[in-house]
């Protein structure tokens, strides 16, 4: 095979680290979600809206922060 | 006038209950898959179809063979090719709609079947019509929605114990594509479950017989190209362009069956994170309510990844996200069940997140599918037919722009450096399938010409030999470059004048 191969070898290895290190962020939050049950009923309650805020902010930030870090353009 | 409306009125009666629900997400999907439908150029693979598709029938058998498929699409589009003539790309693409369509109203069919609520049902509708991967595959001319209509289509058999009907589709789904086989397996575990429900004398002995002897029937019906596929998979096994299976590669999977491939690179993080929550937080419902119908949709779902996941490490890497195509409606029914339950709050909230990205990448489906289908590469070859002259021919390093510009430059002369590699491109056509095109591969300096356009290209899956043979070919020239038309580290494709 040619350098090329090589080199697409190691991007495909390089995409997959940082797909599989996003995906354990986002199981990460799912399990927090769910751990929320274990809690006091009222803390539950209260927590739920603030956590779902909360990661809404967090990935509405970290799109904005990608889109100006990538030149802001769509 | 007042008859035809009278029996159309009385044919809608008749079907309300079938279309009640389905008509409008049918009629946004048709839209959808009908709007630029002809604009994007045929890329590798569609351009592929196409040649199979002009093929006597004889001959066309002999190149799928050779290939990776199994014939069924390519007889469906001979036959638009036959009507049509030399087809434009909206006629080619079509078909696709049409299934893409047929597979809406299958996925109704089977909600209702698993006894889905409407609202569950209503949210799957209207993920599927808005979902970037059926748009995708609705408007390409390759095998997908027909895969999924007709694996459905044996999953709603199955789920009504219509028997016959479940054979035949089976069998059609293996004639379509090779995935067939692992759909075959689930669809055979949902007729098991169905059957099993079913007041029987001896239920494991009769779920057992029932189900063996209606697989086998639609094996046997495969039966012929069964032996073709051992052939194939000693290709495969050459050598072949798959990566192996990783986490990463299997989150790869999932972002595209949800989104596909037109989100902009700054979307993309965010959208990953928000697919894999999505079928980790259902992995968890399912888990906890032990619903029966969540239970057998996610076995829908996920059993084609475990099997193709298995093959991929006990043999070859074959894991490609779109034969897993007819996993998608059962995952967008999956989605719909978990959505169901939720307070309307969180149900809103699951929307926000969701919603904007699938309409992201529709818009970039308009915008950037025919670039992605190699617009700029049919653009460099209307510049070189513009200046094509007495006694020019193209010559190609390899199959890949002969195949893709084969629609609009069939009649002029060319040829591909000989095939004299020991080892073929891993994304390349088989020897078989490249002789039974009828591609001429001669040493150049044996055929007449006075000027070449020499298409050269490196990717990453050629080797190194193709490359060798290209520098040799222009080193025995006077050349110039004519067209950059690609170049990145892992992409160089030129078109070089060559003087004789």
């Amino acid at each position: 095979m040619t350098d090329k191969y090589d080199l697409w070898i190691a991007h495909l290895a390089r995409r997959d680290e940082l797909l599989f290190k996003l995906a354990l962020v986002s199981m990460g939050a799912v399990l927090a979600w769910e751990l929320l049950r274990f809690m006091p009923p009222a803390w539950a309650a209260r927590l739920r809206p603030l956590y779902m805020l909360g990661c809404l902010m967090v990935l509405a930030g970290t799109v904005a922060v990608i889109f100006i870090g990538s030149g802001g353009t769509p | 006038m007042t008859a035809i409306a009278a029996k159309f009125s009385e044919w809608w009666k008749s079907h309300d209950d079938d279309l009640g629900d389905v008509w409008p997400f049918l009629l946004v999907a048709n839209v959808l898959y009908l709007l630029l439908l002809g604009v994007a150029p045929l890329w590798y693979d569609e351009a592929n179809s196409y040649w199979f598709a002009q093929m006597p029938f004889a001959r066309m058998i002999t190149a799928t063979a050779g290939d990776t498929h199994p014939p069924l699409y390519y007889f469906l589009l001979s036959l638009v090719v036959r009507v049509f003539g030399p087809s434009p790309r909206f006629m080619l693409r079509f078909p696709s709609v049409m299934f893409g369509l047929l597979t809406i109203y299958i996925i109704r069919q089977i909600a209702r079947e698993l006894n889905l609520s409407r609202a569950a049902t209503l949210i799957a509708l209207g993920l599927v019509t808005l979902s970037p991967f059926q748009l995708h595959f609705a408007q390409e001319a390759r095998m997908y929605t027909l895969l999924q209509a007709l694996v459905l289509g044996a999953t709603l058999a199955a789920l009504r114990k219509q028997l016959m009907r479940f054979v035949l589709l089976s069998a059609l789904s293996l004639w379509t594509h090779n995935y067939g086989l692992f759909y075959l397996v689930v669809n055979c575990g949902v007729l098991a479950w169905a059957v099993w429900k079913t007041q029987l004398r001896w239920p494991v002995f009769e779920t057992v017989v029932i189900t063996g002897l209606l697989s086998g029937a639609a094996l046997v019906l495969w039966l012929p190209w069964a032996f073709v596929l051992l052939g194939q998979m000693r290709t495969v096994a050459g050598g072949y362009w798959i990566m192996p299976v990783t986490p990463g590669a299997l989150v790869f999977l999932i972002t595209n069956l949800l989104y596909a491939f037109t989100l902009p690179p700054w979307l993309a993080p965010g959208a990953i994170m928000i697919a894999v929550g999505l079928v980790a937080w259902l992995t968890i419902r399912v888990v906890e309510k032990r619903d029966e119908a969540a239970l057998l949709l996610a076995w829908m779902v996920f059993a084609p990844v475990a099997l193709a996941v298995a093959v991929s490490i006990l043999w070859q890497p074959i894991l490609l996200y779109r034969g897993l195509a007819p996993s998608l409606p059962a995952l967008m029914l999956l989605l719909g069940w978990g959505a169901a339950q939720l307070p309307r709050a969180h149900r809103l909230y699951a929307a926000i997140l969701i919603v904007p990205l699938f309409v992201a990448s529709i818009v970039g489906q308009y915008l950037w599918t025919p670039n992605q289908k190699g617009l700029q590469d049919h653009q460099v070859l209307d510049q070189l037919l513009a200046q094509w002259r007495e006694g020019d021919i193209i010559i190609y390093s390899n199959e890949g722009y002969l195949v893709e510009w084969h629609s609009r430059a069939a009649h002029l002369p060319q040829a591909v450096l000989p095939r004299t590699c020991p080892q073929n491109n891993l994304g390349g056509l088989s020897e078989q399938t490249f002789r039974a095109f009828g591609i001429a591969d001669p040493e150049p300096e044996t055929i007449p010409w006075r000027r070449a356009w020499f298409v050269s290209t490196i990717f990453p899956t050629i080797t190194q030999c193709e490359v060798d043979m290209s520098r040799a070919f222009l080193a025995r020239h006077p050349h110039w470059l004519a067209f950059a038309i690609e170049g990145n580290e892992f992409i160089e494709a030129n078109i070089w004048i060559v003087e004789r």
